[in-house]
């Protein structure tokens, strides 16, 4: 099943903290942001049903990337071998 | 240039290790191997000796998906240990450090440099699964569950790590005691994973660390300790050592807990994490932001808030004054955009040193004691 990195937006800390407490959504925490107005948004990589649920529990998803495909992508950016070797 | 391998890694560390770098470069050997019976290495940059040196630990790689951390943390040991040697300063991007100021931090402080604490699982998110964040614990007995792999190594430091004893069962703490969630599964044990054991132990060894620093992605944030809850100076038997409190943590609002940071403590820490936003913005005008760990989500089990913990929870031990660095706006950045990152990060942490020089000597366990006494 696919992961998507996404852009959760909520109104208020309890509906913030119900994505941990209540949907058990992994959270990346360290990027939540206060908005003001007690709006907050936080990024969190899940899966198409989760998204589906977060929806129609009111919050709004922004789906940024297919976090396999990125990372597949981001794998031909290792080293291959070993460039210290030779010093 | 592509991100640094599993392998690369080391090998960089043996050269940085290597004449002539051996002049101010000790290779450390870690004494835990993982899981994957990998050894690791750590690097001491310092030039003289004697009492009263202090000791500055940078810590790299405990996520494994989180690559740019060794690699910061390699190009930083080269950029000090070339401009040392030739007596030349280090330029990063619009940011300069004279060759005097790289000197002096070289010749007054111990730098110890542990850039790739988790091999193993650092190899399994590059070459199988890049969102892969615990290390490769084997999976319990009978689970074939791919995700009951693994331990969140920063999830098992022992600071508040039995969080469903500390925390109020209300608060939205990322933590889990299953062996099988994906991200962040606390371990068996606090210390029960031989990567912890190994950044726990270069604190043990080198009792002048007084400094810590953890890098992790991603959010552009220079961040200082706590991250139980939001801190406070004032009460200093309100802290994570006060059974009185259990139950009662990670919640935000006028009534929450709140964690006791002495307002010295406070005064340099936020000083040292602004000096650092101060040096990325120099490289390229990038604007980190200072705050403290605790935000909205709580956390438990952390590297930072551990190593603050220590001279609190044992007042014979030294003082030790933590940060987390969460660089970057994503996990794996393309690499053309992780060597501005590596720019960015590498100004921040030798302002830091300099910080560090500027500064008045660490305190005394003074505070650590007052708040221990608090709740006896």
């Amino acid at each position: 099943m696919a992961s998507f990195h996404v852009t959760i937006a909520g109104q208020g800390y309890d509906a913030m903290a119900d994505l941990v407490r209540a949907h058990h959504v992994h959270v990346l925490h360290k990027t939540v942001r206060d908005k003001g107005k007690q709006r907050y948004t936080v990024d969190a990589i899940v899966d198409d049903g989760a998204i589906r649920r977060l929806m129609a529990a009111g919050y709004e998803v922004t789906r940024n990337h297919d976090v396999d495909e990125l990372g597949r992508e981001r794998q031909k950016e290792v080293g291959q071998g070993d460039r210290y070797a030779r010093r | 240039m592509p991100y640094l391998n599993v392998v690369e890694v080391e090998s960089a560390l043996a050269v940085a290790a290597n004449a002539p770098n051996n002049a101010i470069a000790q290779l450390i050997t870690l004494p835990n191997n993982t899981w994957e019976n990998r050894t690791c290495h750590a690097l001491k940059i310092a030039h003289g000796a004697g009492a009263g040196r202090v000791g500055v630990y940078f810590l790299g790689g405990l996520h494994s998906r989180e690559w740019g951390s060794c690699d910061i943390l390699i190009a930083l040991i080269e950029a000090v240990e070339n401009a040392y040697l030739n007596n030349k300063g280090i330029t990063l991007g619009s940011k300069s450090f004279t060759a005097a100021q790289v000197q002096s931090i070289v010749d007054t402080l111990d730098l110890f440099i542990f850039p790739q604490s988790n091999p193993d699982g650092r190899n399994w998110s590059m070459t199988q699964e890049a969102m892969w964040r615990k290390n490769r614990r084997p999976a319990p007995a009978g689970d074939t569950n791919t995700a009951c792999v693994g331990v969140d190594l920063n999830r098992n430091f022992d600071m508040l790590w039995n969080y469903p004893k500390y925390f109020d069962p209300k608060a939205p703490i990322q933590n889990s005691t299953d062996p099988c969630d994906h991200d962040v599964y606390i371990g068996p044990a606090a210390f029960s994973e031989p990567e912890t054991k190994n950044v726990k132990w270069l604190l043990d060894q080198n009792p002048n660390i007084h400094f810590f620093v953890d890098l992790h992605s991603y959010g552009e944030l220079l961040m200082y300790t706590w991250g139980d809850a939001v801190d406070q100076t004032t009460t200093p038997g309100m802290n994570f050592l006060n059974p009185a409190y259990d139950g009662k943590r990670g919640m935000k609002g006028s009534g929450a807990y709140k964690e006791y940071l002495p307002s010295l403590d406070k005064s340099l820490v936020v000083s040292l994490a602004t000096r650092m936003k101060a040096a990325v913005k120099a490289v390229r005008g990038t604007s980190y932001k200072v705050q403290q760990d605790f935000a909205l989500y709580p956390t438990a089990g952390t590297s930072d808030d551990y190593a603050s913990s220590r001279a609190f929870a044992n007042s014979a031990l030294a003082k030790v004054y933590g940060f987390t660095i969460e660089w970057g706006k994503e996990f794996q950045p393309p690499y053309a955009e992780m060597q501005n990152i590596m720019q960015e990060i590498s100004a921040a942490l030798l302002d830091f040193c300099l910080g560090v020089i500027a500064a008045p000597p660490p305190a005394a366990a003074t505070a650590a004691k007052e708040a221990v006494a608090a709740h006896d």
